[in-house]
C-alpha cells in the first residue's frame, strides 16, 4: 500500500538570495538546506558532478587493479634455471644418473651407442600433479609415489594417472665443455625430443 | 547554481584523486629503469644485428646473494656488463672492463659476487640516484674509479702480490714513507694521536665534521679533502679543548691523495670483513710465505728499519729532519729534529728518552696542550732495537764521521 | 523513448524483479522517505547511524569529524597494513631488506608503505585533537563519563600501536627508539629491574616481557609484530565497538543551542521545556545529509594523504646496528615530548610515573568535573577552571613535543630550529648540583603546602559549590600539583642548575 513514505522526494527549491545573517533562534528554526548535499547525487545530471563521480569510480577500479598488480613483484627470488652439470664424459653409458636430482631436480641419462649415443635430461616432475618420481633401477622405470604414475626410461608414461610423458630440458654445450641445462625451457612433446637442444650427441 | 562547500570539496578531491591515480599509473608503466633497458635492447640489437632483441620486455634483474647478505639490482640498467660485444657503448651499457688482468672476470663471476661488494652503492635500489648515492641513510655510496681498488681486501687477505692491486702496494710505500703509523693506529697497532684508520669507513658518518668540506658530504670525499689540507678540514675545537690537527700538510699530488684514500678504504674493508665475516669460499687466504729472518747489513740499517716501522717518521720527519708542527710546545713550536742529537746527547741518554718517553710542557700555560708527545717505547721495542735506533740517530749527523758500528 | 531504451529498461526491470536481485536488495533506490530510512536501517555498516539526526549535529565545526576520521584512518591502516604483511618478514635478517624491496621492486609498495606511515602519524594527531574537542564541548559529562574512559583507553592503544609498529622496519630509528622505550619499562617501580624498589630480575621484569630477551633482537621483533598486527588491533576493535555503541546509546551530544538558550535551559529546565514544546523534535534523515558529509570528509582526507604519500617518503634509516647509536637518537614525534621530559626527570618518573598520572588524570576528568554547564557546545566562560587546567596540560604536552622535535640536536643540546646540527659545537650545558635531601624535602613540603594554601584560599568554596567532596578536592589538588611540577622542575634545572631535589641512589629513587 503506497503511503506518503513512498512518494519520491521533490528536489529542493532554489536557494534564496543571500539575506543578511539573522541571529540564530532556537533549535527548531535551524533548517537543513538539502541543496548543500543535493549536488553530490549523480542523479543530478550536471557535468562536473558526473565527471567527479567518474574520477572517483575509476580511481576505485584503479585501486582494485593496483591491488592485483601489487601481488606480482618485479623480481623473482627463485633460484636460476640455467646451470652447468659437468662434462659429458663424467656420465656413464646407459645409466640414469641421479647426482643432480636433489640439487636441481633432474635425471641425466646417457644413451649407449645402440640407444642413440646422446645425453638427455629429464625434469623430475610427475606430469600428473607435480610430485617427484623415483627411479627404480630394478624395475627399469620411474614411479611416482603420489598416485602411482609410471614412466619408462625415455620418460614415456605407461601406467597410472599421468596424462603425458616426463618433460626433457633444453641442453647446450658450454664453452668450457660442460653441459648447460635450462630447466626453465622444457620439451613436452616426444616429437621434439630429437632436436639438438633436447638430445646432446656426444662422441663415445 | 550555487555550489556549497561540500560540493567544492567533493569535486576537488575527486579530481585530485583521479589525477593522482593517473600519476601513479604513469609511474608504474614508465619507470626509469625500463627506459634504460629499452635503450640497451636497441643498442644490443644494433650491435648483434639481431632485430628481435630490440623488443625484449624490460624486467628488473637482480643478483641475489644471501651469503653476502645483499641483493644487487645494478644489472637492471647495467645490462651489458657480461656481454663482450658492448665494449664500445657508453655507460651504463658498457661491458665490464677486464682491467688488463687475464682471468679477472672469470675469477669474479657477477652472479656469485654481485657488484656492491667491490663498487659499494645501494644495490637494492633501481633508481639511479638511490643506487649510486650519496643519499641520506645509506653510508656506502658508489666509489669513484680510483678508489675501487680499496675493496679488494674484503676477500683478499694479502694484496701485495695481487695483480690489479698494485696501487695498494704503491700506497703502502707512501704510507711507510710518511710514517702515518706514528700518529694513527691501524688494527690497534701504532699511536693514538689520530684516530684508528681501519674504522674510518666503518664508524658512523656523524663522527666526521663536514662543515669545511666543499662538494659531496661523503666520508671518502672528507678523507680526500683532509689529505689536501688537514688544517682546513679539522681546524680544532678550542671550546672543546681539541687543538688544531697536528697532521702535516704533505703537499700530496691528486694521484697520491687517491692512492692513500684507496688504502684507507682497504683498511676498513679488511676490518669490515672481520666484523661481518664473508663466507669461507669467498676468502682468498694470504699466501703463506716463509717468514724470512731479516738480516741487516749494519746496526744503522736496522735502526733505520725500526725508525720507519714504528712510525717515528710521522713526528720526527724522514731521516729525522723535523718540520712537524706541535703547537704550544715548550721546546719551540715543532717536534725536535733528530739530525744533531749526537751533539747534545750521549747514546745512553737517547736510549733513556726512547724508553721512558717525554711529555712536553706548554709554552703558554693558558693554551691547549700540545697534541704530539714522545711515547714510551719500553716493552714495545726490544733492547736490541732501541740500541739500533740510537745508532741510526747518531749516524744522521752530517758532521760526525760515520762511525762504523756492527 | 527509443526502441533500444525501451528494451534496456525492460531488461533492467526483469533483473530488478528477479528472485536473485530481490534477495540481495531489499528495497528500491528511488529517493523516497521510506527508502532514505531503509538505506540506513537495512545496511549493516550504515546502521551504526540513527535513521534521523538532529540538524545541529551536522554542522562541521561542531566536531570537525575528528572521531569518525580517526576510525577511518584506522581502517586505512588496517588495509594497508594487511597488504604490507604479504611482503614483510619479521626476522632480523629480512625485515630491513623487505622494506627496501617494498620501496624498489614491489609495484605500489612505496605508496602503500608511505600511506601506512603517514596515516599512523595523522591518526595519532587526530585522536589527540578529538579528545580535546570532546573536552571543550563537555561531551564527557554525565551520562557520558564511561565513554570518555573508553576513549582514553583507545588513545593509549593508538600510542602502543604506533610504538610497536615503529620497531618493525628494523632500522636505526627502530632499534634505538625501542631500546629507550623498553629501558623506561625497566625503570618501572617494583616491576622493573632498574626502577626504585625493584622486586624482579632483568630476566623477568617488565622489559623482558616486552622483549622476550635482555637485548632488543629477534624475540622482541616477533613479539612487537604480533602485538602490532594482531593483539592490539583486536583490542582496539573491541573498545571501539563499545565506544560507538555508547555514542549511539547516549545520543550525539550536539545540542548546540546558542549559549543564552543553553544557559536558560540548564538553569531552569522545566520552564524552558514548557516554552519550547517542539524543541529538538525536528530531525533530518541521515541519508543523505550526514552520510554525504562523512563521505566527503573521508574523501578529502584520502586525497590529502595520497598526495602526501606521493610527495614525501616515509624515512628508512640505516640497518639496525646495536654497536652504533645515531646522534641524536629521537623517538617519533608523539613520544618526543616524553623524551624531552627525560632531561628533567629520571626514567622512572618521566617514562612511567608521569605517563601513568597523565592517563589516570585524563580518565578521572569526568568524575572530578562536577560542573554541569556547557554540555554539547564550546563553552569556556562557564567552566574556566576545567578549561584552564586542560588547556595548560595540552599545550604543555605540545610545547614539549616542539622542543624535543625542533630544538634538540646532537647530544640533545639546544639548537634553534634554523641552526644546522653541528656535532662539534661546544656543549652549552653547565655543571649541575643537587639539593641536599633535607633541603629537597623542605622544598617538596613547601610545594605541597602551596597546593594546600591554594585550595584553602581560592578553591575550597569553588569545589563546594560544584559538589566535589573532600576526596575529590584532594585528588584534583594532587593532579594539579603533579602537572605544575613539570614546569617547576624545568625552571629549577634551567635557571638554578638543580639536577635532583631528593636523591637516594641506593634505591634508584631520585626526584
Amino acid at each position: 500500500m503506497e503511503t506518503k513514505m513512498d512518494q519520491p522526494i521533490p528536489p529542493p527549491p532554489a536557494p534564496k538570495p543571500l539575506a543578511p545573517k539573522a541571529p540564530l533562534k532556537s533549535a527548531q528554526q535551524i533548517e537543513v538546506d538539502e541543496s548543500k548535499v543535493w549536488n553530490l547525487w549523480f542523479t543530478r545530471k550536471e557535468f562536473l558532478t558526473l565527471a567527479a563521480w567518474g574520477c572517483f569510480l575509476s580511481g576505485l577500479a584503479g585501486s582494485l587493479l593496483a591491488v592485483l598488480r601489487y601481488f606480482i613483484p618485479n623480481v623473482s627470488y627463485d633460484p636460476p634455471t640455467v646451470f652447468k652439470i659437468g662434462k659429458p664424459e663424467e656420465f656413464a653409458l646407459g645409466v640414469v644418473d641421479e647426482r643432480w636430482k636433489k640439487k636441481h631436480r633432474i635425471w641425466v641419462i646417457r644413451d649407449t651407442a645402440a640407444q642413440g649415443g646422446g645425453i638427455f635430461v629429464i625434469f623430475a616432475r610427475c606430469t600428473h600433479l607435480g610430485c617427484t618420481p623415483n627411479w627404480l633401477e630394478g624395475q627399469n622405470k620411474f614411479k611416482c609415489p603420489c598416485h602411482g604414475s609410471g614412466f619408462r626410461r625415455p620418460g614415456i608414461n605407461f601406467e597410472g594417472p599421468a596424462p603425458r610423458p616426463l618433460e626433457r630440458c633444453t641442453l647446450a654445450l658450454a664453452e668450457d665443455g660442460q653441459i648447460q641445462v635450462d630447466i626453465g625451457s622444457r620439451f613436452r612433446n616426444p616429437k621434439d625430443w630429437n632436436r639438438p637442444e633436447a638430445y646432446l650427441k656426444v662422441k663415445a | 547554481m550555487k555550489r556549497s562547500i561540500w560540493n567544492w570539496l567533493f569535486l576537488i578531491s575527486s579530481f585530485g584523486l583521479g589525477f593522482m591515480a593517473g600519476v601513479l599509473l604513469w609511474q608504474e608503466l614508465f619507470p626509469e629503469w625500463a627506459g634504460v633497458q629499452r635503450e640497451y635492447n636497441h643498442r644490443l640489437a644494433q650491435v648483434t644485428g639481431d632485430r628481435s632483441k630490440a623488443w625484449a620486455f624490460p624486467k628488473v634483474q637482480q643478483i641475489h646473494l644471501p651469503e653476502l647478505k645483499r641483493t644487487d639490482r645494478c644489472v637492471t640498467c647495467h645490462a651489458g656488463i657480461s656481454n663482450p660485444k658492448m665494449a664500445d657503448q657508453p655507460q651504463p651499457f658498457r661491458t665490464h672492463p677486464n682491467l688488463g688482468i687475464p682471468g679477472f672476470l672469470e675469477k669474479h663471476p657477477f652472479n656469485e659476487i654481485g657488484c656492491t661488494v667491490c663498487h659499494h652503492g645501494q644495490g637494492s635500489a633501481v633508481e639511479k640516484k638511490a643506487a649510486h648515492g650519496p643519499v641520506p641513510h645509506w653510508e656506502e655510496p658508489l666509489l669513484a674509479k680510483g678508489l675501487i681498488v680499496g675493496t679488494c681486501t674484503t676477500c683478499h687477505q694479502n694484496t701485495d702480490e695481487l695483480k690489479g692491486a698494485e696501487r695498494l702496494k704503491q700506497a703502502m710505500v707512501l704510507f711507510k714513507e710518511k710514517g702515518c703509523i706514528g700518529c694513527h693506529n691501524l688494527h690497534s697497532k701504532g699511536m693514538v694521536v689520530g684516530p684508528e684508520l681501519a674504522e674510518t669507513f666503518t664508524k658512523s658518518s656523524d663522527q666526521f665534521d663536514f662543515k669545511y668540506i666543499r662538494g659531496e658530504k661523503t666520508v671518502s670525499h672528507w678523507v680526500e679533502e683532509h689529505f689536501r689540507n688537514p688544517q682546513a678540514v679539522t681546524p680544532g675545537y678550542p671550546k672543546l679543548g681539541a687543538p688544531e690537527t697536528p697532521m702535516p700538510n704533505y703537499g700530496l699530488s691528486e694521484e697520491e691523495i687517491r692512492l692513500l684514500t684507496a688504502l684507507t678504504i682497504s683498511f676498513s674493508s679488511e676490518e669490515e670483513s672481520e666484523e661481518h665475516p664473508i663466507p669461507a669460499r669467498y676468502r682468498v687466504a694470504a699466501a703463506s710465505k716463509p717468514v724470512e729472518a731479516v738480516t741487516y747489513a749494519s746496526k744503522v740499517e736496522q735502526g733505520a728499519a725500526v725508525f720507519e716501522k714504528y712510525g717515528c717518521i710521522g713526528c720526527h720527519g724522514p731521516q729525522g729532519r723535523g718540520g712537524i708542527k706541535n703547537k704550544n710546545m715548550d721546546m719551540g713550536e715543532e717536534v725536535p729534529p733528530l739530525t744533531y742529537v749526537s751533539d747534545g746527547y750521549s747514546k745512553e741518554e737517547i736510549k733513556e728518552i726512547i724508553r721512558e718517553g717525554r711529555y712536553p710542557a706548554r709554552s703558554n700555560r693558558e693554551g691547549l696542550a700540545p697534541p704530539l708527545w714522545m711515547p714510551s717505547w719500553k716493552g714495545k721495542l726490544s733492547d736490541e732495537e732501541i740500541d739500533a735506533v740510537a745508532e741510526y740517530l747518531f749516524s744522521l749527523n752530517p758532521d760526525k764521521p760515520k762511525a762504523s758500528a756492527s | 523513448m527509443s526502441k533500444l531504451q525501451a528494451k534496456m529498461s525492460e531488461i533492467a526491470r526483469t533483473i530488478r524483479m528477479s528472485q536473485v536481485w530481490r534477495s540481495i536488495f531489499r528495497h528500491t533506490y528511488q529517493d523516497t522517505p521510506r527508502n532514505r530510512a531503509l538505506m540506513i536501517l537495512s545496511n549493516v555498516f550504515l546502521h551504526l547511524h540513527p535513521v534521523k539526526v538532529r540538524p545541529a549535529s551536522l554542522r562541521y565545526k561542531y566536531t570537525w569529524g575528528l572521531g569518525g576520521l580517526s576510525f577511518y584512518l584506522f581502517l586505512i591502516l588496517t588495509v594497508t597494513g594487511v597488504f604490507l604483511m604479504f611482503y614483510y618478514r619479521p626476522t632480523v635478517e629480512n625485515a630491513y631488506w623487505d622494506m627496501k624491496d617494498l620501496r624498489f621492486v614491489v609495484p605500489f609498495g612505496t605508496l602503500l608503505r608511505n600511506l601506512h606511515r603517514w596515516s599512523a602519524h595523522v591518526m595519532v594527531l587526530l585522536v589527540m585533537l578529538h579528545m580535546a574537542s570532546v573536552f571543550y564541548r563537555s561531551a564527557y559529562k554525565p551520562p557520558r563519563e564511561y565513554n570518555w574512559v573508553v576513549g582514553v583507553i583507545l588513545l593509549l592503544i593508538t600510542f602502543l600501536l604506533s610504538f610497536t609498529g615503529y620497531l618493525l622496519p628494523w632500522d636505526q630509528l627502530a632499534i634505538w627508539a625501542v631500546t629507550v622505550g623498553t629501558n623506561m619499562a625497566a625503570a618501572t617501580p617494583f616491576l622493573g629491574s632498574e626502577g626504585p624498589f625493584s622486586i624482579v630480575t632483568p630476566e623477568s621484569d617488565a622489559r623482558f616481557i616486552l622483549l622476550g630477551s635482555k637485548l632488543v633482537g629477534q624475540a622482541g621483533l616477533l613479539r612487537f609484530y604480533v602485538l602490532h598486527c594482531v593483539l592490539l588491533p583486536l583490542v582496539f576493535l573491541v573498545f571501539v565497538s563499545v565506544h560507538f555503541w555508547r555514542v549511539r546509546k547516549d545520543e550525539f551530544s550536539a545540542v548546540p543551542l546558542p549559549p543564552e538558550e543553553e544557559r536558560k535551559k540548564q538553569v531552569r529546565p522545566e520552564e524552558w521545556a514548557k516554552a519550547h514544546p517542539e524543541e529538538m523534535q525536528k530531525k533530518v534523515f541521515t541519508w543523505p545529509n550526514l552520510v554525504s558529509r562523512e563521505f566527503v570528509s573521508a574523501l578529502v582526507l584520502t586525497a590529502i594523504l595520497t598526495a602526501w604519500s606521493l610527495l614525501a617518503h616515509a624515512p628508512l634509516e640505516e640497518l639496525a646496528n646495536p654497536n652504533k647509536t645515531p646522534n641524536p637518537s629521537k623517538a617519533p614525534w608523539y613520544f618526543v615530548g616524553l623524551q624531552e621530559l627525560l632531561v628533567y626527570f629520571d626514567p622512572w618518573i618521566a617514562g612511567v610515573v608521569l605517563p601513568t598520572l597523565i592517563l589516570v588524570g585524563l580518565i578521572a576528568i569526568p568524575y572530578l568535573d562536577k560542573n554541569p554547564r556547557g554540555v554539547g557546545y564550546y563553552n569556556f566562560r562557564d567552566r574556566k577552571f576545567a578549561t584552564g587546567l586542560f588547556t595548560f596540560g595540552f599545550v604543555l604536552w605540545f610545547i614539549l613535543i616542539f622542543i624535543g622535535y625542533y630544538m634538540r640536536g646532537p647530544g640533545w643540546e639546544i639548537f634553534m630550529p634554523w641552526e644546522p646540527w653541528d656535532h662539534f659545537r661546544a656543549p652549552r650545558s653547565t655543571a649541575l648540583h643537587s639539593l641536599p635531601n633535607w633541603g629537597g624535602f623542605l622544598f617538596l613540603l613547601a610545594y605541597a603546602g602551596t597546593g594546600i594554601a591554594l585550595w584553602k584560599i581560592k578553591l575550597q568554596g569553588f569545589f563546594k559549590k560544584q559538589g566535589l567532596g573532600p576526596l575529590g578536592s584532594a585528588v584534583v589538588i594532587v593532579f594539579l600539583l603533579a602537572m605544575f611540577f613539570v614546569p617547576v622542575k624545568i625552571i629549577l634545572r634551567n635557571f638554578f642548575a638543580i639536577k635532583y631535589i631528593v636523591s637516594f641512589p641506593a634505591f634508584n629513587l631520585n626526584v
